[in-house]
């Protein structure tokens, strides 16, 4: 199976997908970092410091992502305003609220990134490129782990 | 011997009802497929209240606040995905239609008088005319999102 990229940049369809994956990274790493700062209640400490293991984690998963597209020969989308616009995930509470509904918006990002991830995924699998496949096995992983941590916070709370 | 064919009814067309509606009664119906059977009644009668055309945005409110407040603490995901739909789509409406002004509902509030006496006392204490929080005009309004989509 070859595993180079020889196609164009712009006619590559995974450069498309990791875009994507990358503006939803981004988003999410900066709605993460938001929640880390206003979350608030007797849940504090521990939710404070588990969204800045997530958006650290987040801030390592963009720089690969930024890497990969520029290692199939493409140039990485950025500035807010680009990234932004690449985006769906949905925003965190932005001024007071229950620190239950950060989790749940978090929640709806982490759903949202990890089908970019697997778009990534199955588009690397049908045009042979096993890295980015690779990669973007790897963000479905760490996304569906989160997953798991977040919605079990929420249970019966 | 044949057999007698009942023939379709001709129905009005019912009125098509608003993406944000169908995308929350299938919320509810993701809900009915999770909740214990004890439960059921509120969550069928919210996905009634979606699905039916005629419903006001105040029975529509009542309905929501009431599975809300049975079942929110052992579903809270689906009641925050629930609210993120409806939050765009509803509203309060203060004052007379010419100097009335519309405020997002707060789904904080365990039932719909509850939240509609607070918005009364918050409108008195501003309004120097008013002689009573009970003369405040206060109604649960469908939002511009809502009707312009509808």
């Amino acid at each position: 199976m070859n595993t180079s990229t020889t196609q164009p940049a712009v006619t590559n369809p995974v450069v498309g997908a990791l875009s994507t994956l990358l503006g939803d990274s981004y988003s999410l790493m900066g709605e993460t970092h938001l929640a880390h700062w206003n979350v608030e209640g007797s849940a504090f400490f521990e939710l404070h410091g588990a969204f800045q293991k997530q958006y650290e984690e987040l801030f390592e998963a963009v720089d690969d992502i930024a890497e990969r597209i520029r290692a199939i020969d493409a140039y990485a989308p950025g500035g807010l305003k680009a990234l932004a616009k690449l985006s769906t995930v949905p925003p965190v509470p932005t001024g007071a609220a229950p620190a239950k509904d950060f989790v749940a918006a978090l929640i709806e990002g982490h759903e949202t990134t990890t089908e970019s991830a697997k778009k990534v995924r199955d588009t690397a699998a049908e045009t042979g490129d096993l890295e980015t496949q690779d990669l973007a096995i790897g963000r479905v992983r760490v996304h569906q782990k989160t997953l798991w941590m977040l919605r079990s916070y929420l249970k019966n709370l | 011997m044949s057999i007698p064919i009942s023939r379709p009814t001709s129905f009005a067309p019912t009125r098509r009802l608003a993406g944000w509606r169908m995308d929350a009664a299938r919320l509810a119906a993701e809900l009915l497929r999770s909740v214990s059977p004890k439960a059921a009644d509120e969550v069928l009668d919210l996905r009634s209240a979606l699905l039916e055309p005629g419903v006001t945005p105040a029975m529509l409110l009542r309905v929501f606040l009431a599975a809300k407040n049975r079942l929110e603490k052992e579903h809270y995901l689906l009641f925050f995905r629930l609210r993120r739909v409806l939050e765009p789509n509803l509203g309060l409406r203060l004052g007379r239609e010419a100097a009335s002004r519309i405020l997002p509902v707060d789904f904080q509030y365990r039932s719909l008088p509850q939240m509609l006496r607070r918005a009364r006392q918050n409108l008195f204490e501003h309004d120097l005319a008013l002689t009573s929080p009970d003369a405040a005009a206060v109604t649960v309004v469908w939002s511009l999102a809502a009707v312009t989509e509808e």
